[in-house]
C-alpha cells in the first residue's frame, strides 16, 4: 500500500484515448435508447393509472442491462490497461533552478570565429557550452532542473519555465534556441541580485560578477568565450563592423584608459566615423584579465535597405509618421508582404469601432478603434504557450474595460485605431513619443550583435552552490508492479462474460 | 390498425397439437359417460332429445324413472333419451386485433378451445358451428370429418380489426333457443344473418375471447336474454396482461425490463393508441385487474352462465378442464 502515497502516472498516456471508447458506448446507450413498444389489450387500465401515478410511472430509469455493464467494463480496464497506470514511492531529490542567460551573446560561438558573417556556422555557442558544463555539474544527475527564463516574457520568446525530472539528459529545452534574426531583440536584463537565492544556478557566458553583482547563494555555471568580432551597428547604408580585440599589455591599456574613442589604427578612425569602445567594466590590475580593445570598420551596404513593412488599414495621420520616421532611418516601407521585415506595423483586426480619444506627455489623439483592442500577441504568429508577448504601450479605459490601443515586441506593431484625426498638442511630444518606440521595436538586421556582447567572456567557470539545494519530492521513485497485467485480465473476463451473455440470449 | 406486426396474429396447429386435442375431447368424452351414470351431468339440459322408454331394472337409478308413466300405466319405465342428438351449439370467437396479443397468442388458445369444443360436441351428436368476430362464419361441424375443414379455417384466421366479442353481442345475435330454429333456408350458410339465426337456435352458446369490449353488466344482460339456453364465457388473457411484470419479458423485442429502463411504451392492438408506463406500475395495474375481473364472475355466477379466465400460458386442457368441471 505504500506505492499509495507516492506518485502516480501513466506508462502510455495516449493510451488514455481509448477511454472516449467505453464513454461513447455509455452514451449511445442512453441516447439511443427509448422505451420497448409492448402490445396489451388492457390500455385503459394502465391510463387509469395515469392520475394516481403519473410522477412514478413516467419516472425515467437509468438502469441498464448487466451486459451492457459488462461491456463497459471491459472497454474502460482495457482502456486503463492500454495506458498502463503505475505507482512509484515518492522520492526526495534535491532541485536545481537554472537559471538561463539568454542574451544575445549566448548565442553567439564559443569559438569566436566567424564564417562569413553567419556567427551560427562557428561552432557551439555559448549557450550551448554552457549547458554541457552544467551536465559536469556535482550531484546534477540525481537532481530535479527547472529552467526558467527571467527575461522571456520582455522578448517575447515562446520559452517559459520547464521542469526536467531527474535521470533524464541535461539539455536545453525544446524551443529554447532561437533563431539568429531574433539575436539582436532587446532583451530585459537579468536581475542577478534577484537570484542569488540557494538552490540557484546561473547559466551564463561571463560571472555577472563582473557587473557589480555579488553571488553568495546562487551557484554559477558561465560558458565563457572568446571575442566574436562582426556587425556591431546599422544606420543607413553604413554598416559598422568590429574587427576584433587586439591584445594589449596592462601598460597599454592604462595609457588607452583616457582615449575610448577607437582603438590603435584602424579604418574607423581614419574616417572619423567615431569608432568607439565600452569603458573597461570594473577594476583591473596587472593579473586581471586585459580589456578588449579593437577597431571599428565602417562599411557602405549594397543590400536593399531593410523593410517596414504594413498591414491592414494603418491611419493616414500615423502612417505618415512612421513612413517619414522610416525615411529618416533609411528604411523602405511597403504594404507588400516580403520576407524578414525588420518592422512590421499591423493595423485594427476588426472592423466595428468606438470613439476613443488618447494620449501621452503632452499629445493626444481621436478617432475611431476597434472594440477589441490590440491583440495580446500577434495572430497567426504566437507559438503555442507563449506568456502574452505584445505588451502594452498604450491604452485607455472603455466602458470600464481597459482597450489596448497600442502593443508591440521587437519587430512588431500592433495598433487598434480605424481612422485618426490629426494629433493635437505638442507635435514633438508626439514625434518623440512615436520615435522611441518605434526605434525600439525596429530589429538589426541578422548579424548585428552590440559590440558589448561580442566582446571576449573568459574562461569557463563552474562553482558549486554554497548552500545545498531544496530537496522535493518526485514520482521517479520505484515503480510499483504492473497494473496492466490484472486489468487486461479484468478487460478480457468481462469481455468473454459479455460475449456469453449475448450468445445465450440469441 | 397499426404498422406493426402484432406479436401473435395467426393460428397454426401442429399435428401434435391436434393429437392433445384428440385426447382432450376422449378425456372429456369418457369423465362425461361416468358423470352421466351418477345423474351429475353439467351438460344436460335443453338439448336433450327424447327417444323412448323402456321397463326399468334393478339398480338403475330412480330418478331415471318416468313417474307420470308410473302413476297412469303402474308400471316403472326408464326413459330413454339422446343426449345432445340434433342439438346445436354454436362458438363465438373473438378475432379483434386484441387476440394477437402475447406469446402465446390469445387467438391460438381461443382456436385451441374452439377445435376442442367442436370435436366435442361432434362426439355428442351435436351440430357446431364457429362464428369469429368480424369474418364469416366457420363450416359446419357435425362429422368427424367436418374437423379436418374446421381446423383449416381457424388456421386462415387472422388477428385484425376492433370487432371483438361486444360487436357480434350488439350485431342482434341473440334470443331464446326457439326463436331461430330455421337455420337459413335459402340463406347463406356463411352470411351474418344465418349465423345469426343459428346462434339464435343454438342450445348452447360459447363466448371465447379477452371480452374486453363487454362490459360485466352488458354480459349479464345477455345472459339474461339467454334464458333456457347453456352459456359460457372463456376469458383469455396474455401473460403480459395478466401479470405484467413477469409477461413484459416474455414480449418480443430485446431484454426485459433492462433494455428499455423499465419504461415501457404499452399499445393498443385496435386503436393503435400508445401509453408510456413504469413497469413499476404493475402491482397497481394487477390489484385493478383483479377487481375487473371479479366482476365477471359475480355477474355470470349471477346469470348462470358458465365463466372462465386464464392466461393463454394455461394449456386449453386445463382450460376446457375447469370450464366443463372434469
Amino acid at each position: 500500500m505504500e506505492y499509495f502515497n507516492g506518485t502516480f502516472d501513466w506508462a502510455r498516456p495516449a493510451g488514455l484515448w481509448a477511454l472516449a471508447l467505453p464513454l461513447l458506448v455509455l452514451l449511445a446507450s442512453f441516447l439511443g435508447r427509448r422505451p420497448r413498444e409492448v402490445f396489451t389489450g388492457t390500455l385503459g387500465l394502465w391510463r387509469e393509472l395515469e392520475t394516481e401515478n403519473s410522477a412514478r410511472g413516467a419516472r425515467r430509469s437509468w438502469h441498464l442491462p448487466a451486459s451492457r455493464y459488462l461491456l463497459l467494463l471491459a472497454l474502460l480496464s482495457g482502456a486503463l490497461a492500454l495506458a498502463g497506470p503505475r505507482w512509484a514511492l515518492p522520492v526526495e531529490r534535491d532541485t536545481y533552478r537554472v537559471i538561463v542567460d539568454r542574451s544575445p551573446s549566448m548565442y553567439l560561438p564559443l569559438s569566436g570565429k566567424e564564417k562569413g558573417e553567419a556567427e551560427e556556422d562557428g561552432g557551439p555557442s555559448r549557450l550551448e557550452a554552457a549547458v554541457k558544463l552544467l551536465r559536469d555539474y556535482p550531484g546534477i544527475g540525481e537532481a530535479q532542473l527547472l529552467w526558467e527564463d527571467p527575461t522571456a516574457n520582455m522578448a517575447g520568446d515562446p520559452v517559459g519555465n520547464e521542469a526536467r525530472a531527474a535521470g533524464q539528459e541535461v539539455r536545453l529545452p525544446r524551443g529554447w534556441e532561437i533563431p539568429p534574426e531574433r539575436w539582436g531583440a532587446p532583451r530585459g536584463e537579468v536581475d542577478w541580485a534577484a537570484w542569488d537565492r540557494a538552490g540557484v544556478i546561473w547559466l551564463t557566458d561571463r560571472a555577472p560578477g563582473l557587473g557589480g553583482v555579488e553571488r553568495r547563494l546562487a551557484g554559477l555555471v558561465a560558458s565563457g568565450g572568446a571575442a566574436v568580432p562582426g556587425w556591431v551597428a546599422w544606420e543607413r547604408e553604413l554598416r559598422f563592423r568590429w574587427d576584433g580585440p587586439v591584445a594589449e599589455t596592462v601598460d597599454q591599456a592604462a595609457a588607452a584608459q583616457n582615449d575610448h574613442r577607437g582603438g590603435p589604427g584602424g579604418e574607423a578612425a581614419s574616417q572619423g566615423t567615431g569608432g568607439f569602445l565600452p569603458a573597461p567594466p570594473g577594476d583591473f590590475s596587472a593579473s586581471s584579465p586585459l580589456p578588449e580593445r579593437g577597431a571599428l570598420v565602417v562599411e557602405s551596404s549594397s543590400e536593399r535597405p531593410p523593410l517596414v513593412q504594413f498591414q491592414n488599414q494603418v491611419p493616414p495621420p500615423l502612417r505618415r509618421f512612421i513612413e517619414l520616421w522610416a525615411q529618416e532611418r533609411g528604411l523602405r516601407t511597403s504594404g507588400e508582404a516580403e520576407a524578414g521585415p525588420r518592422l512590421r506595423v499591423v493595423g485594427p483586426r476588426w472592423r466595428d469601432e468606438v470613439a476613443v480619444t488618447c494620449g501621452a506627455q503632452g499629445w493626444s489623439l481621436t478617432g475611431t478603434a476597434t472594440r477589441g483592442g490590440a491583440p495580446p500577441f500577434p495572430l497567426g504568429l504566437q507559438p503555442p504557450g507563449a506568456p502574452g508577448a505584445l505588451a502594452t504601450r498604450l491604452s485607455t479605459i472603455l466602458d470600464g474595460q481597459p482597450l489596448v490601443l497600442v502593443s508591440g515586441a521587437p519587430g512588431h506593431l500592433e495598433l487598434a485605431w480605424r481612422s485618426l484625426a490629426e494629433p493635437l498638442g505638442d507635435p514633438a511630444a508626439f514625434a518623440v513619443w512615436w520615435g522611441q518606440l518605434l526605434d525600439e521595436l525596429l530589429l538589426d538586421p541578422p548579424g548585428v550583435v552590440s559590440l558589448a556582447e561580442r566582446l571576449g567572456a573568459g574562461q569557463p567557470l563552474c562553482e558549486p552552490l554554497p548552500v545545498a539545494p531544496a530537496r522535493e519530492a518526485d514520482g521517479s521513485g520505484t515503480r510499483s508492479p504492473d497494473a496492466e497485467l490484472p486489468l487486461a485480465a479484468l478487460a478480457l473476463c468481462s469481455a468473454v462474460l459479455w460475449a456469453w451473455r449475448g450468445r445465450r440470449r440469441t | 390498425m397499426s404498422e406493426t406486426q402484432l406479436p401473435c396474429p395467426g393460428v397454426s396447429f401442429t399435428p401434435a397439437l391436434l393429437a392433445r386435442v384428440e385426447r382432450c375431447v376422449m378425456r372429456l368424452w369418457a369423465a362425461r359417460t361416468r358423470r352421466e351414470g351418477s345423474g351429475r351431468g353439467r351438460l344436460a339440459g335443453v338439448g336433450e332429445e327424447f327417444v323412448g322408454y323402456r321397463p326399468y331394472r334393478p339398480g338403475e337409478d330412480l330418478r331415471r324413472l318416468d313417474w307420470n308413466l308410473y302413476a297412469r300405466l303402474d308400471q316403472a319405465h326408464i326413459r330413454l333419451t339422446r343426449r345432445e342428438a340434433s342439438e346445436r351449439w354454436a362458438v363465438l370467437l373473438d378475432s379483434s386485433a386484441s387476440m394477437g396479443v402475447g406469446p402465446p397468442g390469445k387467438l391460438q388458445r381461443g382456436a385451441e378451445l374452439v377445435l376442442a369444443l367442436a370435436s366435442l360436441g361432434q362426439r355428442r351428436g351435436a351440430r357446431v358451428r364457429v362464428v369469429a368476430s368480424g369474418g364469416p362464419a366457420g363450416p359446419e361441424v357435425a362429422a368427424p370429418g367436418h374437423l379436418a375443414e374446421l381446423v383449416a379455417w381457424l388456421e386462415c384466421l387472422e388477428a385484425g380489426g376492433a370487432a371483438g366479442i361486444g360487436s357480434v353481442l350488439a350485431g342482434g345475435i341473440g334470443g331464446g333457443p326457439g326463436d331461430g330454429s330455421g337455420t337459413g333456408g335459402g340463406v347463406p350458410a356463411d352470411s351474418p344473418a344465418h349465423s345469426r339465426a343459428w346462434v339464435g337456435g343454438a342450445g348452447r352458446v360459447f363466448l371465447i375471447g379477452d371480452l374486453f369490449d363487454v362490459e360485466p353488466a352488458r354480459l349479464g344482460d345477455w345472459a339474461r336474454s339467454r334464458r333456457g339456453c347453456e352459456c359460457h364465457a372463456m376469458q383469455l388473457l396474455a401473460p403480459v396482461e395478466f401479470a405484467p411484470s413477469e409477461g413484459a419479458g416474455q414480449e418480443g423485442g430485446p431484454g426485459g425490463q433492462g433494455a428499455s429502463g423499465g419504461l415501457i411504451e404499452w399499445r393498443d392492438p385496435e386503436s393503435g393508441a400508445r401509453l408510456r408506463r413504469a413497469l413499476a406500475l404493475a402491482p397497481d395495474y394487477e390489484r385493478r385487474l383483479e377487481k375487473g375481473l371479479e366482476r365477471y364472475q359475480a355477474i355470470c355466477a349471477a346469470h348462470g352462465l358458465g365463466y372462465v379466465c386464464r392466461s393463454t400460458q394455461t394449456p386449453f386442457e386445463d382450460i376446457l378442464g375447469a370450464l366443463l368441471g372434469t
